[in-house]
């Protein structure tokens, strides 16, 4: 019982809400960076799934990255958390579909989650964005501690009051 | 013989009565005569009641006598008494004053003497109970005579003779007395009319230096007026020193003159002259010693505010170099405590050494006038000053206002804004808590914004649609003519699928050129087997690639006969023709 008690205690910390806040928010940032800079290799990597339609592949390799960075940083920052949190674990999901049918078709394919060389997609690719998943709604539904915005507008009040 | 005797004894003794009876008359004559002789030359009432009572006590043989003059208005009793006590004489005052009071009116009392009660016992208590005559008579000028006289030597009585006698005599008395006492009213009266002569001459006089004074007052009143009507429009303090020295020196009759007006406070000084020759400029410290030489020259020691004083021996105090001019006479003056000065003038035109007493009055009463319109101008200035201050101050008060104004304005901006941003708050407090599709939208816009900005200036960016979809699509052919193809060995067959695909499945025979690694493979797999009359058919495609019409744009660059596949290895695979592995 009193274990359970302290379990819940940690699980509902505003402080782990920080570290899978940052934690999740750097994954993805750093996610972002390389495919930035060459959405070439990731519109290779996306065809590769082969469930974009064709026309659909460079502008999701270009619109992507950006969409990974931005909910990244708004997600470590504390701004907006809610919406970064929900961007980016609709991506998860759509990650994990993805990795999934794949997985299930048997392409033998890279990730492509971070560069474009990486091991062969596996069911440990599949697990670990689940796990991410799950962390995601842990941010979602659980406070976190130093959200920028939630400072900010604490300041704004005392200066109002 | 005693018989003829007897007559002629008789006769005798008759006639020897007769004598001594005619002697006695004779005697009583002459006394009455002698003593008119004697009263009409005396002038005191005493004198003549004392010879009166004297001559009759003598003449008649009494011891004792008095007479009384009473005034019958006031009641006031005057006695002369020979041969009484003290007693007697007091009791007999007390008494006569009582029936004066009483009894004794100037209609009761006769005018000539009358004898009340001859021979017989006075009234108790009135005189002494001896009194063997009593008279009495009315004195002209309201006074009764009461004369009382004692028993005559051998008891004697006073017969009729002596009763007549003694009646003349107390009338003689009294007319002596009356005419005393009219003499005495007369020259009381006299003496009041040269006392009221005297009063007369007083109030003349009185009257006459009551004129000079009233005459003189007047002119000082007249001048003061004209001064004050004159000075009344006046305001400025120099205009106002300029009017009295003036109006001074005109007065006075002075060749010369000076005004110092020292002002302590502010350590000005302000000097007047007239007929002085040159100018001259006073220093604030000239101007303490002069007043200080005044001070210690002043009639009166102490001077308080609004007040004048004329100071001793102007000639020594203020030598002719002191002030430019020989001073005759010199009034120092304090207006308060600030504000004080001297007032001097020159030679006077009538050559007076000295100013008259109305002329000083008149000096300091000018220049105790002068200070009150001093003191009004200096009020008038201050009053300027203070408006001139209180113009400022409005001045100042009214960028006040405006800048408050203008603050105010600024304030209800700033509440405004307040108020908005308090709105701004409360919408982002609201929005910060939960989740909103507007923030989504909004991330997905600025992340397309900013990757399609990024990859304009990116030297590894891409396009938007598949290059494929542009460019010049290569010829199509069915399975059954590639297989044909094939079969004669008029065409090679290119896979232009990712490695990984390839070596997962294929055609058999293909060969794998990727589009990523077209520039390396196609050289070496493709270049040497490749003759101008042989096609080159190429296949694969997914979903996402078209992976053929890529590969097949890049061979048309370097061979003519390029054709896609349709179908591509599903197509081929459902024909049943040979894969692997």
């Amino acid at each position: 019982m009193k274990w359970g008690l302290v379990l819940k205690h940690l699980l509902f910390h505003p402080v782990l809400g920080l570290v899978l806040r940052v934690y999740i928010g750097g994954v993805f940032i750093t996610a972002s960076m390389y495919k930035i800079n060459y959405p070439g290799e990731f519109a290779e990597t996306i065809a590769s799934y082969q469930l974009v339609p064709y026309w659909a592949v460079n502008v999701m390799a270009l619109v992507m990255p950006w969409a990974e960075l931005i909910a990244g940083a708004l997600m470590v920052l504390g701004v907006r958390t809610k919406a970064a949190t929900t961007v980016i674990a609709a991506m998860l999901v759509m990650f994990s579909l993805a990795i999934l049918i794949t997985l299930l078709r048997g392409i033998p394919i890279g990730c492509g989650c971070f560069t474009s060389v990486e091991d062969p997609l596996s069911w440990k690719t599949f697990w670990r964005d689940i796990l991410w998943l799950i962390m995601s709604l842990h941010v979602f539904f659980f406070p976190s501690a130093l959200q920028l915005e939630g400072r900010m507008i604490k300041s704004l009040q005392e200066v109002e009051a | 013989m005693a018989a003829t005797r007897s007559p002629v004894k008789q006769a005798i003794e008759k006639a020897n009565r007769a004598q001594a009876e005619l002697d006695r008359r004779l005697f009583h004559l002459k006394a009455l005569h002698d003593t008119a002789c004697e009263l009409s030359v005396l002038t005191q009432p005493r004198r003549i009641m004392e010879t009166f009572l004297l001559t009759a006590m003598g003449l008649f043989g009494v011891s004792r006598g008095i007479t009384a003059m009473v005034n019958v208005h006031t009641g006031a009793v005057f006695c002369v008494q020979r041969g009484l006590d003290q007693s007697e004489a007091q009791a007999c005052e007390q008494h006569l004053c009582r029936v004066a009071q009483h009894h004794l009116t100037e209609d009761n009392l006769p005018r000539y003497p009358e004898i009340v009660q001859p021979g017989r016992p006075c009234g108790q208590g009135l005189f002494p109970s001896d009194t063997a005559v009593l008279l009495k008579q009315k004195v002209d000028g309201g006074y009764a005579l009461l004369s009382a006289l004692g028993p005559r030597y051998h008891r004697l009585p006073f017969a009729d003779a002596d009763a007549a006698t003694l009646i003349n005599l107390a009338a003689t008395m009294g007319n002596v007395l009356a005419q005393n006492l009219f003499h005495r009213e007369v020259q009381h009266l006299s003496a009041g009319l040269m006392r009221q002569a005297s009063q007369i001459e007083d109030a003349q006089a009185q009257a006459g230096t009551a004129r000079a004074t009233l005459d003189r007052q007047v002119f000082h009143l007249q001048t003061l007026y004209d001064f004050t009507a004159e000075l009344s429009p006046v305001v400025a303090t120099d205009q106002l020193v300029e009017t009295f020295l003036l109006t001074v020196m005109g007065t006075f009759g002075a060749a010369q003159g000076c005004v110092l007006l020292c002002n302590r406070q502010q350590r000005v000084v302000r000097f007047a002259g007239r007929g002085i020759p040159g100018s001259r400029d006073w220093s604030s410290e000239a101007a303490e010693k002069l007043l200080y030489s005044g001070f210690q020259a002043a009639e009166s020691g102490r001077l308080a505010p609004m007040s004048a004083v004329f100071i001793r021996d102007p000639h020594s105090v203020f030598p002719p170099p002191a002030l430019g001019f020989e001073v005759h006479s010199a009034v120092l003056f304090t207006v308060d405590e600030t504000l004080l000065g001297i007032v001097a003038l020159g030679e006077l035109l009538k050559r007076e050494t000295v100013l008259a007493t109305e002329a000083r009055e008149l000096l300091l009463a000018l220049t105790v006038n002068w200070m009150a319109f001093l003191k009004n101008a200096r009020a008038f200035e201050t009053i300027q000053a203070l408006n001139a201050d209180l113009s400022r101050t409005n001045d100042d008060l009214r960028r006040t206002i405006d800048d408050l104004t203008e603050a105010h304005h600024r304030i209800r901006i700033l509440e405004i804004a307040k108020n908005r941003l308090k709105q701004l708050i409360q919408r982002e407090v609201e929005r910060a808590g939960r989740l909103r599709a507007a923030d989504v939208i909004l991330m997905a816009i600025i992340a397309v914004a900013l990757a399609l900005g990024f990859n304009h200036y990116n030297p590894h960016g891409i396009t938007l649609a598949p290059g494929t979809v542009s460019a010049d699509r290569a010829e199509r052919i069915d399975v059954p003519s590639a297989h044909q193809l094939l079969s004669d060995s008029q065409a090679v067959m290119v896979d232009a699928r990712p490695p990984e695909l390839f070596q997962q499945r294929h055609i058999a025979g293909a060969i794998n050129i990727p589009a990523t690694l077209f520039d390396v493979i196609f050289p070496m797999k493709l270049a040497p087997i490749l003759q101008p009359d042989r096609a080159v058919l190429v296949y694969g495609r997914t979903i996402s690639k078209h992976y053929d019409d890529e590969v097949a744009q890049r061979v048309l660059q370097r061979h003519e006969r390029v054709m896609v596949m349709e179908g591509g290895l599903e197509a081929w695979e459902k024909k049943g023709l040979a894969v692997s592995p």
